[in-house]
């Protein structure tokens, strides 16, 4: 059991217009609270409207300014690049707070409490593979003790243009700070658009990475596993409430 | 034993998926007061081969138990123990777990198991092993970590082998490596959804007993703890509990002429000169407690009686009844009965089926484990085993406070010492009683105080109703209470063969 709770931090980043990583911040904010996430949330919104206008225990919304616009979704890809590394910069001082701190794109939902994930874990960072072999930058969970030199060497590559850039960021990351990670157990973390998992092994996972879908593919699923995980029960209440 | 010293490393293993099981262990890990890491188990998913195993889940488990043992290794753990995630440990499990000696030179150590072949006793709380199956709670000495990695790849078996689990794998070992288990079990397995079968099921009884086989276990209670009466035939040890003497004493002597070796009688009397010429004249133990209604004090006289009755090595069971107690059943009848079934016999709830007033009466104790509640009338009868774990450790400090203490205590003090009570006591009064109801206005009082439930006090026959005398002859009860001096009941001849 890890005596120090946990950081959880997530992006959220939408071209003016657009709804869709608000929608995603919600299901995935939503779902850590509901499956009793063990610590602290924080947020990066670069839009308004807060996600809860009641104040969520736990959670810290702030607001974020991109520097350059959101034309197109290539400049939104491009701007979030370099907004994650300031917002995970940003978490150095807190880090020590904490036993992990997990670092997660906005189409990250959790399906069940994620304690068990990180016991017993001797490991600096926690990773999780995907079909191409590459460490899946989307979510990953690094050490409090280590956060430190792991920022440190990201803020390294992310600015050298040879450092480990063939390895993709956080394998170069790794492997430059020095840093010994370990995959999370197989199964608990699934990206069903992208590798394909059945829809019974979605729904056993505690993690969906929802990378590799369309946007309104992923704004649906999010809040059908969500819906299903937070509202489903085997009577049918909430469909009983909903039409009632 | 210490048992964190002793099991330095402690893992149970659970899949990612069943949170269901995890959340429900770890409860139960803190209510015992046991700390132990999780360890993620293989899920039998990914697995592709089952490599001579009876299905992919049994090989995902050995391959689970196996990198568990490697991690002990590279830990260089002394010992590793291991739980399923759908055991159960004793509700007192640490305290008496702690109690035990581990045996010198053991590799292998169940908390609790299925036995296969008879075990044979090693010392208290501990058996040795011959064959035993399950993996739900056990522990492994390092001495022992490479044979049992070794013994479950199955792949090096012929491909008819008859083993298809770890367990077998591991039972196979139980002639070499020197094993034993907690007897009886300190813990068990739910009744669960099982991720190797797809069934829901469990070999165990509600308090840890074995279900399959049990036959396999009989008389080993009695074996372990009171080898004395090993064999012997069954003697009963009646032990009043009174005022003065009975109140139908000509009932109790025709009763006793039936077998009069088989029985032996012993008295706690509060007044002692009225035993004289009476029934129980001459039968009067040394110690003395000064007793009072509804306090600890019948339960310390009861516990009196009981260490006088156990200093007869002859006698195999105990029974407490007061003076106004009569047989209805005849001796010959109860000795035989007890040779062939000689389970303890007292009605017994535990705390979820416990009445209000049950419950109101304990909740302010501490110190005893909720799940060990066993709320039961005054009278019981015990074997000589149980009647020896009853004993061994005085708890009636903490029972000070309760009033009719007497009626919680000896089923309470069984379940903490390790008795699987539920599994092995017979569940039926063994005094038939009749509770008189309280009157309206009592009851209405109680109600406004909260207090619910269908407390009254027992009722005194002087003559037998018919209703009544039915009841008494449907029970399984051996004695039946209260009846006055001058009550009819002797003309029924109850206690006649």
């Amino acid at each position: 059991m890890n005596e120090k709770p946990f950081l959880f931090a997530s992006l959220l980043l939408d071209r003016p217009g657009f709804r869709t990583a608000r929608q995603l911040g919600k299901a995935q904010i939503s779902s850590l609270l509901r499956s009793l996430f063990n610590g602290d949330l924080v947020i990066w919104r670069n839009f308004p409207e807060p996600l809860y206008l009641v104040e969520r225990k736990g959670l810290h919304e702030l607001d974020f300014v991109p520097t350059s616009p959101l034309r197109d979704e290539a400049a939104r890809v491009e701007a979030a690049k370099d907004a994650r590394l300031q917002m995970a910069t940003s978490l150095r001082d807190h880090a020590t707070r904490y036993s992990w701190i997990i670092l997660a794109h906005e189409d990250v939902i959790a399906l069940r409490n994620w304690d068990h994930l990180f016991e017993n874990v001797e490991e600096d960072i926690l990773v999780s593979r995907r079909t191409d072999g590459e460490l899946d930058p989307g979510f990953f969970a690094v050490k409090s003790e280590v956060y430190e030199r792991f920022i440190e060497n990201w803020n390294k590559w992310q600015n050298s243009q040879s450092l480990g850039k063939q390895k993709g960021l956080l394998a170069g990351v790794i492997e430059a700070a020095g840093l010994s990670m370990i995959e999370f157990e197989r199964g608990e973390v699934v990206r069903p658009f992208e590798d394909g998992t059945g829809i019974l092994d979605t729904m056993e996972a505690a993690v969906v990475h929802l990378a590799g879908g369309k946007p309104e593919e992923k704004t649906k699923l999010a809040f059908a596993l969500h819906m299903m995980h937070t509202f489903g029960d085997k009577d049918g209440l909430f469909l009983d409430l909903m039409e009632s | 034993m210490n048992f964190e010293e002793t099991f330095p490393l402690r893992y149970y293993v659970n899949l990612g998926r069943r949170e269901d099981r995890r959340t429900e262990l770890e409860w139960n890990l803190d209510q015992v007061g046991v700390s132990i890491e999780r360890f993620p188990a293989v899920d039998a998913r990914f697995v592709r081969n089952p490599r001579g195993y009876a299905n992919k889940g049994r090989y995902a488990l050995a391959l689970t138990i196996r990198m568990a043992i490697r991690r002990a290794k590279q830990k260089r753990a002394k010992a590793l123990l291991l739980l399923e995630d759908d055991a159960i440990l004793h509700p007192n499990f640490l305290e008496l777990v702690n109690r035990i000696e581990m045996p010198d030179g053991w590799g292998i150590f169940y908390f609790g198991c299925q036995h296969l072949q008879r075990p044979t006793p090693h010392r208290e709380g501990v058996v040795r092993v011959t064959r035993a199956l399950d993996a739900h709670a056990w522990a492994i000495h390092e001495s022992a970590y490479d044979e049992i990695m070794h013994s479950m790849d199955a792949a090096r078996y012929p491909a008819n082998h008859y083993a298809v689990a770890s367990d077998q794998y591991v039972a196979d070992l139980q002639d070499r490596i020197p094993t034993y288990s907690c007897f009886p079990n300190l813990a068990w397995q739910s009744c669960d959804q099982s991720d190797l079968t797809g069934t829901v099921y469990s070999l165990y009884g509600k308090t840890g007993a074995q279900t399959i086989r049990p036959q396999l276990l009989e008389g080993l209670m009695t074996e372990c703890l009171a080898p004395e009466v090993e064999g012997k035939p069954v003697k009963l040890g009646l032990l009043f509990l009174t005022r003065g003497d009975v109140h139908h004493p000509q009932i109790w002597r025709e009763w006793v002429a039936q077998s009069p070796d088989d029985i032996r009688i012993f008295s706690h009397p509060k007044n002692p000169a009225e035993l004289e010429g009476g029934f129980l004249e001459g039968a009067q133990i040394p110690e003395q407690i000064e007793t009072a209604w509804g306090d600890v004090s019948l339960v310390r006289a009861s516990l009196a009686l009981l260490k006088a009755g156990l200093e007869d090595d002859t006698i195999t069971h105990f029974a407490l009844v007061s003076e106004s107690c009569v047989p209805v059943q005849p001796l010959t009848r109860v000795l035989q009965k007890l040779k062939h079934d000689p389970r303890c016999q007292f009605g017994f709830r535990d705390i979820e089926k416990a009445s209000e007033v049950s419950k109101l009466r304990f909740q302010s104790t501490q110190g005893i484990p909720e799940g060990c509640w066993r709320f039961h009338q005054q009278w019981w009868l015990l074997d000589r085993a149980a009647a020896k774990m009853v004993v061994r450790n005085d708890y009636t400090e903490s029972f000070k406070k309760i009033v009719a203490s007497d009626e919680g205590y000896f089923g309470t003090v069984l379940a903490m010492e390790g008795y699987p009570v539920d599994d092995l006591v017979y569940n039926e009064n063994v005094t038939w009683t009749h509770w008189k109801k309280l009157e309206a206005d009592v009851e209405a009082k109680m109600k406004k105080l909260g207090r619910t439930g269908k407390a009254g006090s027992p009722e005194n026959h002087p003559t037998l109703a018919k209703n009544h005398l039915a009841t008494i002859l449907r029970s399984d009860a051996i004695f039946a209470r209260k009846f006055p001096p001058g009550a009819d009941v002797g003309n029924y001849r109850f206690h006649q063969p």
